[in-house]
């Protein structure tokens, strides 16, 4: 494929471009089997709409906004997300007995780190624009990294043994997940399926869950808290992304 | 106005239709109103767009009756995320992206049930006129080509959308939509070669 080749791509947007372009179509085959497909599906002719299903169609249209009361803006959904996943991994932390050995202070750097990855995946997992997504990839990335390097290093014999304790862990990041999890299927149906929305809201439940273990948990070896508050943490986001795609939709919206 | 050749069939209208029609309301300004509940905003978008979104839907899919099903699916999408809708952005883009989508996930379902699009091709009515073959050869073709490469080449020459505008759509780079275009064309037309030759 030479460069002319690409600009004859160009000059089908553009009658001028493609006028000028007219004397290399004469000698260049490629450009000019690629200017005739171009012509035929542009010219091709389909069945246009029939009159009962365009009436049936626009009843149901009609129907649905009747139905339908006032239109939200997305950032009320992502708002109640927000609530929904800080409400479950905050009321974790508190509630449970708190046996975390690391210090205070590392304790709520990791916990803010957390919150700030629910935030920023509630966010992408709900906005129509794409831009956010690095975002929530790196806020996740980074807290889970703050998560593994923030633990006080610490096994303590009374925890149980590496795996009866890593399993009780890994569960309890599962099951704080859960709800989150169901929080964002639901409102995630209102737009078309999107891996990097879905994992963004599966990114968000886990680090939910791992926010209502973290000051839970008295082991804090970095190999424990990789495997057993880390892993699972992405394996729900993986599960999610996973389950949504075959989700049905409400709506295909991007 | 789009150009009527037989009763019932079009060629595409690929006037840019975001623009107010004579006298009317853009379509950003009437989407704006549905957004607010306005049933009679909603008639005058799917006036303007129901027709076109069903004949891209037909090409996209090889299959008249199952676009009829997404062109519904397709308006009830515009209402029911109306509040995803970005003020500012072009209505036309975000309509053809909500059927671009609704297409794909059609696709994928078919996939899963182990339908294939060519055996679907079947099901869209043949035109009584001398270029019915010709037709034909075009949405065999189309159907033979990857989804991804059907899906670039039926918004550009059909759609009549720019590279940069589908890429607004499908949510990608527009080098990817390019190289993509670029390589469907070529398969379409080596494949109408073969197919036209096979006759």
């Amino acid at each position: 494929m030479n460069i002319r080749c690409t600009r004859a791509l160009d000059a089908l947007e553009d009658p001028r471009a493609f006028a000028a372009l007219q004397p290399h179509l004469e000698t260049c085959a490629e450009c000019r089997a690629l200017v005739e497909a171009h012509a035929r599906v542009r010219n091709a002719r389909t069945p246009s709409l029939d009159a009962d299903a365009g009436i049936r169609i626009r009843n149901a249209g009609r129907a649905e906004l009747a139905a339908a009361g006032r239109a939200r803006p997305w950032w009320v959904g992502a708002l109640a997300l927000v609530v929904v996943m800080l409400g479950v991994g905050i009321a974790g932390a508190v509630l449970m007995p708190r046996e975390n050995l690391a210090s205070p202070a590392l304790q709520i750097v990791v916990g803010a780190l957390l919150a700030m990855a629910i935030l920023a995946g509630c966010w992408t997992a709900l906005s129509p624009r794409r831009r956010w997504t690095a975002l929530a990839l790196a806020a996740a990335l980074v807290s889970a990294a703050a998560v593994v390097s923030g633990g006080s290093g610490l096994y303590p014999a009374w925890a149980g043994a590496f795996w009866e304790a890593g399993v009780r862990c890994a569960r309890a990041v599962v099951l704080y997940a859960l709800p989150s999890c169901a929080a964002a299927l639901l409102l995630q149906r209102r737009a078309a399926f999107s891996p990097a929305r879905a994992l963004a809201a599966g990114l968000a439940a886990g680090a939910a869950g791992a926010l209502a273990l973290h000051p839970h948990c008295p082991i804090g070896q970095a190999g424990h808290l990789a495997l057993f508050h880390v892993l699972p943490w992405f394996a729900v986001a993986a599960a999610l992304v996973l389950f949504q795609r075959r989700l049905p939709r409400r709506s295909f919206a991007p | 106005m789009m150009k009527q050749f037989l009763p019932g069939w079009h060629t595409p209208d690929v006037s840019p239709s975001a623009a107010p029609k004579a006298g009317g309301e853009s379509d950003e300004v009437l989407m704006e109103r549905l957004r607010q509940g306005d049933v009679r905003a909603f008639d005058a978008l799917f006036e303007r767009h129901a027709d076109a979104i069903h004949r891209f839907l037909t090409l996209r899919l090889g299959d008249a009756a199952r676009a009829e099903d997404l062109t519904q699916e397709t308006f009830l999408s515009v209402i029911r995320a109306r509040g995803r809708y970005l003020v500012g952005r072009s209505f036309r883009q975000w309509l053809y992206a909500i059927a671009s989508n609704a297409a794909r996930h059609e696709l994928r379902t078919l996939r899963r049930e182990g339908a294939r699009l060519h055996q679907l091709a079947v099901s869209w009515p043949v035109a009584a006129s001398s270029d019915a073959v010709a037709e034909r050869a075009v949405r065999e073709a189309l159907a033979l080509l990857t989804d991804a490469q059907r899906e670039v080449i039926v918004l550009h020459a059909y759609a009549g959308m720019t590279f940069a505008e589908i890429a607004e759509v499908l949510a990608c780079g527009c080098v990817a939509v390019r190289v993509r275009a670029h390589r469907g064309y070529r398969r379409l037309r080596e494949l109408l070669g073969h197919v036209e030759g096979k006759r």
